[in-house]
């Protein structure tokens, strides 16, 4: 049988209750008259153990027959583009580091304008191109940004 | 009174401001025109943008952002049978049929005059109801604060789409995220797990970049979904017929919205609902609701422009933000200095005031967006999403980079890829964002008070406003039982 979505949902809240309560018990306690640093969170993190419990039992007296839609479905979602942007999305923080502010823009751009819903090399170059200059203007230029030269300091 | 919006004309009427006024409206238009894309992303998106002004002005373009794309809104739905945000859903209902009959035009042509209407008699409203809330909340001691703040959240809570203890979980979750780093009382840190990075806590616009912005761009790549657009729109003016038929609902609207706006967690989505159902209900042709009633169209989009302007009165007077936009603005303010409450509008009044009379200005800047360009609109329906989205990301991920930390970037993306898997796990972000923003002054106020008290809750209990704060709670907790009630919570919900 398939474990329900509020059944994985509520087991991994119930571990980051976990995590919440230990770390709120080391920052200490205090009492109610003179309250720790770990109080708050701590009595937050019991509450959000205790309704993470309560959605788990509620979500198990479901019935096992009742229908319910696949979180992710392989056909109807579209994994590549998903898979594309999460995998730019990730590597601009380390390429801004080697490329600098103006490369690592343009690229990203660039790579985003043609692997997703491919455009003309033309119309791309383009996009980028004036997609980094509008960004340079703004954040660098007006927002007066500091931003990463990169290795060829550009 | 009469110094007061004086020194509110003088503040709206700055030629930068006018600029950030107009530029907030034409992007908010924009942004509620755009499906799929609403307008707290798109406050998330150009909140680092603001950081470089000064405070009036940087609340001044947010306003004009939150309620342009509700004035935005409205296009989606009418032309596309799409809400552009959350708080159009209804606009869809009878708009979309007016479209289908030909009638396009005067179905956002009243939308525009009610949302214009709606808009003035909010910012009216405002002049009189914020000054006296102030007033009032400065008999508000941590107790008080306390539990109006437990009875903002349990509203937000009850209000969220879904079950109840999940959005209670998020709320619990928002509350501890919030309390990560420096204990400013006791000088400690907590909850850092050993992370330097997370000394001075989790920053928040970053996670509202990921939670709204990034999401939203993750959940629209993954489908492909064709659009149905009316890109005909004959004539715009609406007939005399048509402004009868929808002059009462535009008025009733707006006083649904501006109370209901009011309210901590009621928003300009439960108004929006509201509205409909009691021009429905009065109606001596109720049969004609859903098949193309203009009065379907001009309550709830006057009621949602009046909500988004009374927003301000909670926000501004009491420091509580009633959706998660509202809480962006209130992020806004703290990174100016300025703590929104009941002192706020002595210590900064040339922002309250010049915040304020900026709606009107912002109202009719919108009223001329919205009528006579029209047909721009429409073909901004016709940008495809492929090349929209890559500007989105490149707004989010250089606008983490505002603090020159590549930590921000790390967090917005995963508080992005966090935002995506909360809406497949039918998780709302909005209880967690609000509490995560309140955590900080609840911590404060809980901790004050039961010092006060010597450890005891009593003190809670014994002081009137709160205690009528605390009865509301519990009121609420008990209403969500019934089976009446729990029938109609899927149907309402808090803007994203």
């Amino acid at each position: 049988m398939r474990p329900k979505k509020d059944q994985i949902s509520s087991i991994f809240l119930l571990g980051v209750a976990g995590v919440l309560l230990i770390a709120s018990v080391n920052a200490s306690l205090g009492s109610f008259g003179e309250p720790g640093s770990g109080l708050v969170p701590f009595l937050a993190a019991f509450l959000l153990g205790i309704f993470c419990l309560l959605n788990l039992f509620l979500s198990s007296l479901k019935k096992s027959r009742e229908w319910e839609k696949p979180i992710f479905s392989l056909h109807e979602m579209n994994w590549k583009n998903l898979m594309v942007t999460l995998g730019a999305l990730f590597a601009f923080p380390f390429l801004l580091n080697l490329l600098g502010f103006n490369l690592t823009v343009f690229g990203f751009m660039l790579f985003l304008a043609k692997a997703i819903e491919p455009r003309r090399w033309v119309i791309a170059v383009l996009f980028a191109l004036s997609t980094t200059i509008a960004c340079y203007l703004l954040f660098v230029y007006w927002l007066k940004f500091a931003v990463e030269k990169g290795v060829f300091g550009i | 009174m009469w110094d007061h919006i004086l020194l509110g004309f003088t503040v709206a009427f700055k030629p930068m401001n006018l600029v950030y006024c107009f530029f907030g409206c034409f992007y908010g238009t924009f942004v509620g025109v755009l499906p799929g894309f609403g307008p707290t992303a798109a406050i998330a998106l150009l909140l680092p943008l603001t950081f470089g002004m000064t405070p009036e002005s940087a609340i001044i373009m947010l306003a004009g952002i939150y309620y342009g794309a509700m004035y935005g809104g409205s296009t989606t739905s009418i032309l596309v049978n799409i809400p552009g945000e959350a708080a159009s859903v209804t606009t869809t209902f009878d708009g979309y049929q007016m479209a289908k009959q030909g009638r396009a035009g005067s179905a956002l042509s009243i939308a525009a005059i009610g949302s214009f209407i709606a808009g003035s008699l909010a910012v009216f409203g405002l002049f009189i109801v914020a000054p006296v809330l102030a007033n009032f909340a400065l008999q508000f001691g941590p107790p008080e604060f306390f539990s109006l703040m437990i009875l903002g959240l349990t509203i937000v809570v009850y209000i969220s789409f879904g079950s109840v203890p999940k959005a209670v979980a998020m709320g619990c979750l928002g509350i501890a995220l919030g309390c990560v780093g420096w204990d400013y009382v006791s000088g400690n840190t907590r909850i850092t797990l050993g992370i330097e990075y997370l000394y001075d806590g989790i920053p928040v616009v970053p996670i509202l970049m990921g939670l709204f912005g990034i999401s939203e761009v993750l959940l629209n790549l993954e489908k492909t979904q064709k659009m149905e657009i009316f890109k005909e729109v004959k004539k715009i003016w609406p007939s005399l017929q048509d402004l009868r038929e929808s002059i009462l609902p535009i008025l009733r609207g707006s006083a649904i919205g501006f109370f209901l706006g009011l309210v901590p967690g009621g928003g300009t989505v439960i108004s929006t609902f509201a509205s409909y159902t009691i021009e429905k209900k009065i109606s001596k042709h109720s049969e004609r609701f859903g098949k193309g009633a203009i009065e379907g169209v001009a309550g709830p989009e006057s009621a949602n422009n009046a909500a988004a302007q009374a927003g301000f009165v909670p926000l501004l007077t009491l420091g509580i933000p009633v959706s998660p936009a509202f809480a962006l603005v209130f992020a806004a303010l703290l990174v100016h200095g300025i703590h929104p409450g009941p002192l706020f509008l002595t210590n900064a009044p040339h922002v309250f005031w010049g915040v304020v009379i900026s709606m009107y200005v912002g109202n009719m800047i919108l009223l001329v967006l919205n009528l006579p360009l029209i047909r721009m609109w429409v073909k901004v329906l016709a940008i495809p999403y492929g090349l929209l989205f890559p500007l989105i990301l490149i707004f989010c991920l250089v606008g983490a980079l505002s603090d020159n930390k590549i930590g921000d970037v790390f967090v917005m993306i995963i508080f992005g890829i966090v935002g995506y898997l909360m809406k497949k796990f039918e998780y709302e972000p909005a209880p967690m964002v609000i509490a995560f923003i309140l955590s900080p002054i609840l911590e404060l106020n809980l901790r004050q008070s039961l010092i006060l008290s010597g450890g005891s809750f009593s003190i809670f209990f014994a002081k009137p406003i709160s205690l009528g704060c605390l009865i509301a709670v519990g009121l609420l907790v008990l209403l969500s039982t019934l089976p009446k009630f729990k029938k109609m919570r899927p149907k309402l919900g808090v803007e994203p």
